[in-house]
């Protein structure tokens, strides 16, 4: 399992929630990041590629609206556990980050030196 | 005009046919569904990012592996090849003028020098920062040859040597991603032992050749003393810092262009060689151990006071 980018996180946290389609994921993305991550629709198939050679996702199903032919993906059990592992992982760093600044207890950040 | 309709069909063909039939409804209908709130920039984005990535795929290149982290990678050797050739080829010109090949008067091939300079200080700063790329070796020869076609290089024309270096680094680049250290070293002993056939079968040839074979042979001879001593200067500079992978894939490309500097019938090859890797290591390394207390003292300090 190759490194996950922070793209590929943010797909599969929207597929988390259930299936989607291209353009439902995009704006998942884009909501879930606060707009700073926006997949264009090549990038965004190329992921959707790659999680399902690695068999992390699935196709869940099509259907045509107005003309247009919408697939939906879903997690598949392994990437829920992957995204379970990734998810914990990330939780992990980032409270570590919190304990080392200092702020979770609404403490000042200490300065390196013994200056604080 | 077309409707968009139309003209994202047209840019889905930069996908290749089998994966058009099977996704290229669906990636149509996800770039309608994207565009319709967006304006005219926003398409131009979107298209090119669809043709991009239409083409990555028909050249098998990983999703997982950016574009821009392939320029990187070719980028960077190609900076330290600019550098060290542009710092050869004034010497052979300025400092050397009696030497056979090189640029000996200003003219429109010699106006670019003081461009080059640029490329001389990017390159030594390029040499300070560690990059180690699965891609590199192919990358260098990439780089080979981009830079090969932007220097000044006169009526060198285009060797063989750099389009048979073209077929291998292809393949290289295209890999699918293994172990990037096995892999590297593959393509860096496929490098050489087919360069270095080839170099057989050419000095082989040679009799034949020099009495009134192809052209190339001579196109060939010329510029690998200039070719070898970039490429020694520049594996030398990242042996020095470090960078085995690439220090030692630099070297093994310079051999087969050193051999053919030396079994060249001219008189002054091997000398010019010599030549041209003692000044070019002088001035890189020079400016390299300034650039290098540079980015200890300033970049250093500007780090720790953020």
């Amino acid at each position: 399992m190759s490194e996950v980018r922070e793209p590929t996180f943010l797909v599969l946290v929207a597929l988390a929630e259930g299936p989607r389609h291209g353009y439902g994921l995009m704006q998942s993305v884009e909501k879930l990041s606060n707009g700073k991550t926006r997949l264009r629709a090549g990038t965004l198939y190329a992921t959707l590629d790659r999680l399902t050679s690695e068999e992390l996702i699935e196709t869940a199903g099509e259907e045509v609206v107005e003309g247009r032919l919408r697939r939906y993906y879903r997690l598949t059990e392994s990437g829920n556990a992957m995204l379970e592992t990734e998810s914990k992982q990330r939780l992990a760093v980032a409270k570590e980050a919190l304990r080392r600044l200092r702020v979770s207890d609404g403490r000042p950040p200490r300065l390196a030196g013994g200056l604080a | 005009m077309k409707p968009r309709g139309d003209r994202f069909t047209l840019l889905l063909r930069a996908y290749p046919k089998a994966y058009r039939e099977r996704r290229g409804d669906e990636i149509l209908a996800t770039l309608l569904e994207d565009v319709s709130t967006n304006g005219t920039y926003e398409s131009v984005r979107v298209g090119i990012d669809i043709v991009g990535h239409g083409l990555r795929l028909r050249a098998g290149i990983a999703s997982d592996q950016p574009a821009g982290q392939v320029f990187v990678s070719a980028a960077l050797p190609g900076i330290m090849m600019a550098a060290a050739t542009a710092m050869v080829m004034p010497v052979f010109g300025q400092v050397l003028p009696d030497i056979r090949y090189g640029p000996s008067s200003w003219g429109p091939d010699t106006a670019i020098w003081p461009a080059l300079c640029i490329f001389w200080i990017l390159g030594c700063a390029a040499a300070l920062f560690p990059k180690q790329g699965r891609y590199f070796a192919a990358a260098c020869v990439l780089a080979t040859v981009v830079v090969k076609f932007l220097l000044p290089l006169g009526s060198w024309g285009l060797p063989p040597g750099f389009l048979l270096l073209i077929f291998l680094s292809v393949p290289c680049l295209i890999a699918p991603r293994t172990s990037p250290r096995r892999s590297h070293r593959k393509f860096a002993l496929l490098v050489g032992a087919v360069v270095l056939g080839t170099l057989v079968i050419v000095a082989v040839c040679s009799p034949w050749i020099s009495s009134g074979g192809p052209v190339f042979y001579g196109e060939f001879n010329r510029c690998a003393p200039y070719v070898a001593g970039t490429m020694i200067v520049c594996s030398v500079i990242f042996l020095a810092t470090r960078r085995w992978i690439q220090g030692s894939s630099l070297a093994l490309l310079a051999i087969p262009w050193l051999l053919v500097a030396i079994v060249d019938p001219g008189p002054l090859a091997l000398s010019t060689t010599v030549s041209a890797v003692s000044v070019a290591a002088i001035c890189v390394i020079s400016v390299g151990l300034v650039g290098l207390w540079f980015s200890d003292r300033v970049m250093g300090h500007e780090r720790l006071s953020r």
